[in-house]
């Protein structure tokens, strides 16, 4: 018999959010915009990490040799650094392909031309770019060819890089722990916006809860279907606001022309292969913001 | 079946201007299967009265007994159960505005569990009892006051309650209508149901011929088995 009761109430649920539709909708609409922000947060943070860690991949340690130093000795302290258990891969530029590569980053600027041509002498280094297994074991790799080369080498540009990916990582952080309180007050606005607009709702039915209790409906018969009102608010809150993220992650790839950002994946891609992650949160905060909005509404009306 | 039993009751509600005393000194026995109408003019006390019947309200002294059960003894959260043993009627006729005239009478045995089966026979015979064959799918808004009122003793009498308490059922409707209400308790009565019908109906009460409780400034002024209106 409980178990009839309990599809019932469901039933009944059902039927008054339908019955209901106009305040339904707008009930959905001001939970998917909060649910709406509260995804877009999460999936910045997962963009933003994303970004740093294929940033840090890219990371490498350029030691410029000077310019005495024979190409045969250079290739043999390269093969001496292949030989380091941190060491992944090893990458000799002579000074020629140095050469070559600067002028082809920089055509078209008149100004860098016209210094070469001043200089008349290749005024690069040979290099040796050198990338790591892991993150932490630059810093100790840096100090290691700075003190095992120290005769040969002309500089070691590591420090550079590592202040920008220390900034890089501070800024995300910063962002992410951000999009976090931020989405923190996100869920406490949605919950009050929700639990008022619920609460207008059941108030236009409060006479109807007196008198199903004149007619002999227990406490629990009268709360679980607006409770469970509450439940599909939620979810189609979360559906509508899922699809807008996927539109606003899409507008973003159509933004930046859909050149890859984030490893070989565009922003769309990125965001359907995550959807788990995100559509996970999303559905989960919009059925316990629907449920605890409606829970605590409808309690409020059978304590009085 | 149980019976009705008021013993030495006083209700008083406190406001703003002071204490209003709603009953007073209130000593009455409803045996089962009994029809009481309960009489007098407007702030009399029969609402009150009836509220204290299906424990909507509890005495302010003295006690209210149905059977052995004094109704001031039961939890609030088992009012529902015990609300369950009466069907009760309202002058503004209390059914759900967004269900319609099968939903508002089936509701009623949802709640304790009846199976689909049970209500998809019951509430089509109930509501050709009471004259509404045909309006299973109307909703109230679309009903006249009268057949308001009939789907609210359809709802009242599908579970085959021991006590039917009707509070002014006849204050909206014309005198046809409202002897068609009133009718249908008869008949209710006449199986068996003990019946409490609060009213100011002069011409209802004079033609009843049942038993009549009068009640004046909240006190009990006379009692009499088949009884007139004398206010």
């Amino acid at each position: 018999m409980k178990f009839l009761k309990l599809i019932r109430s469901f039933k009944e649920g059902w039927t008054s959010f339908m019955r209901n539709s106009w305040l339904s909708v707008a009930t959905i609409i001001v939970l998917a915009l909060s649910l709406y922000v509260i995804g877009s947060t999460v999936f910045i943070g997962m963009v933003s990490r994303e970004l740093i860690e294929n940033v840090e991949k890219n990371v490498s340690i350029s030691v410029y040799f000077k310019p005495e130093i024979s190409e045969a000795r250079i290739k043999e302290i390269e093969e001496e650094l292949k030989k380091n258990p941190s060491v992944s891969s090893t990458e000799y530029i002579s000074r020629d392909e140095a050469l070559e590569k600067f002028k082809r980053d920089n055509e078209g600027d008149e100004i860098i031309k016209e210094a070469l041509e001043e200089i008349g002498e290749n005024p690069l280094f040979a290099a040796i770019s050198v990338h790591s297994k892991s993150q932490s074991d630059y810093e100790s790799l840096a100090s290691h060819l700075e003190s095992s080369f120290s005769s040969e080498i002309n500089s070691v540009n590591y420090g550079k890089n590592k202040e920008v990916i220390g900034k890089l990582d501070r800024i995300i952080s910063t962002v992410e722990k951000t999009g976090a309180i931020l989405g923190m007050v996100f869920i406490v606005i949605a919950i009050l916006i929700t639990f008022n607009t619920i609460r207008i709702s059941l108030f236009t039915r409060k006479d109807d809860f007196e008198v199903m209790r004149l007619v002999g409906a227990s406490n629990l018969y009268i709360k679980f279907p607006p409770i469970f009102e509450g439940v599909l608010y939620g979810l189609f809150s979360s559906l509508i606001a899922i699809v807008f993220i996927g539109i606003t992650a899409y507008a973003g790839m159509s933004l930046i022309g859909g050149k890859e950002i984030i490893a070989k994946e565009n922003i769309l891609s990125f965001y359907v292969s995550n959807l788990w992650i995100i559509g996970g949160i999303v559905i989960l905060s919009g059925l316990f913001v629907g449920l605890i909005s409606s829970a605590i509404a409808i309690s409020r009306y059978l304590k009085a | 079946m149980p019976a009705i039993v008021f013993r030495n009751v006083e209700k008083s509600y406190e406001g703003k201007l002071g204490t209003f005393t709603a009953l007073k000194d209130v000593n009455l026995v409803i045996n089962p299967g009994e029809f009481v109408c309960i009489v007098g003019k407007s702030g009399a006390g029969k609402t009150t009265m009836t509220r204290l019947i299906y424990a909507n309200e509890t005495p302010t002294k003295g006690d209210v007994y149905f059977g052995k059960r004094k109704t001031s003894d039961i939890k609030r959260k088992h009012l529902p159960f015990f609300r369950r043993n009466f069907g009760t009627v309202f002058q503004d006729f209390k059914l759900l505005p967004q269900k319609t005239v099968f939903e508002n009478v089936s509701y009623a045995m949802e709640l304790i569990g009846r199976k689909s089966e049970d209500i998809e026979n019951e509430v089509p015979k109930i509501l050709e009892i009471v004259g509404l064959k045909g309006k299973e799918d109307k909703y109230p808004s679309q009903l006249s006051g009268g057949e308001k009122q009939k789907v609210s003793l359809a709802r009242a009498i599908i579970n085959n309650p021991d006590v039917i308490v009707a509070d002014e059922p006849t204050g909206n409707l014309d005198p046809v209508t409202s002897w068609d209400i009133v009718r249908l308790l008869v008949k209710i009565n006449e199986l068996g149901t003990t019946v409490v019908l609060a009213t100011h109906d002069k011409t209802v009460v004079d033609k009843l011929r049942k038993r009549v409780v009068t009640l004046d400034g909240g006190r009990i002024v006379n009692d009499e088995e088949q009884g007139k209106y004398i206010v």
